[in-house]
């Protein structure tokens, strides 16, 4: 299934596991902090900015 | 490929092995303060008389128009830019206009107001949105920089005092309904019903 080399050594292997499961945690936490919550940020805000617009729209302008 | 995804997703739904708390919760953090920075330059890039009047329609129309009056240049030298008026400063009305500013970008793409003509066409309608917006807020973005408080009746010509001592003080009247035009040429108002123009 996976074309990594694995040691024949279950205790090398294991550390392999690990420092892999290491990288990959650390890259799945850069891409959550600073592309998936940016991008969600962006769209929630617009998103609502967009429904307060659409609401404005039969409510009238702000305040009225 | 496949496995890819399935080993990421695991380690997406599983607590971090590696990692520790401070370093999650802090980093990410310190992520959002980056965006948050992000974000509202590209607010305020978004307000600035270039950004504005980088659009013909504006520039050769209501900027010219905005050049020879007292919002643009006097005695003191404080002005104000097109965002100062034209974009609400609180948070929530101020995004929901952002949203509503895909509507100038569908029309520079469809050239709505592109020539002059259409742009004298239709700066009726544009207005009166404008002046249904200030006056809904009671002229809020007027009141931004017009603090009705501090204002010195003694100073003020004797038909600006009377008005403002009177009709403006007791709430009868909003600074729009009587200073239309006052930043830009006030439109054709023919097609407006007698009566109505205010």
């Amino acid at each position: 299934m996976s074309d990594r080399a694995s040691a024949p050594d279950s205790g090398e292997s294991a550390a392999n596991d690990g420092r892999r499961r290491k990288t990959e945690e650390f890259r799945t936490w850069l891409f959550l902090s600073f592309v998936m919550a940016p991008i969600l940020s962006v769209l929630i805000v617009s998103g609502y900015g967009f429904v307060v617009w659409m609401y404005q729209l039969f409510a009238g302008p702000p305040g009225s | 490929m496949i496995d890819l995804i399935k080993r990421y997703w695991r380690t997406l739904t599983r607590p971090s092995a590696y990692y520790s708390l401070g370093f999650l919760t802090i980093g990410g953090f310190n992520g959002g303060v980056i965006f948050w920075v992000g974000f509202n330059t590209a607010m305020e890039a978004t307000n600035t008389e270039q950004f504005c009047t980088g659009c013909h329609e504006m520039r050769d129309n209501v900027y010219q128009e905005l050049q020879p009056t007292i919002h643009f240049t006097n005695r003191s030298g404080v002005r104000a830019k097109c965002s100062d008026c034209h974009v609400p400063h609180a948070w929530t009305h101020k995004m929901a206009r952002k949203m509503q500013a895909s509507k100038e970008v569908w029309g520079k793409i469809f050239g709505t107001i592109d020539t002059r003509d259409k742009f004298l066409d239709k700066r009726l309608e544009l207005a009166q949105r404008e002046w249904a917006r200030f006056k809904a807020n009671d002229s809020l973005e007027c009141r931004n920089c017009h603090q009705f408080q501090s204002m010195d009746f003694t100073r003020q010509g004797k038909r600006a005092a009377d008005a403002h001592s009177t009709a403006l003080d007791r709430g009868e009247k909003t600074c729009i309904d009587c200073h239309k035009g006052i930043a830009h040429r006030l439109p054709d108002m023919s097609a407006m019903e007698k009566g109505h123009e205010r």
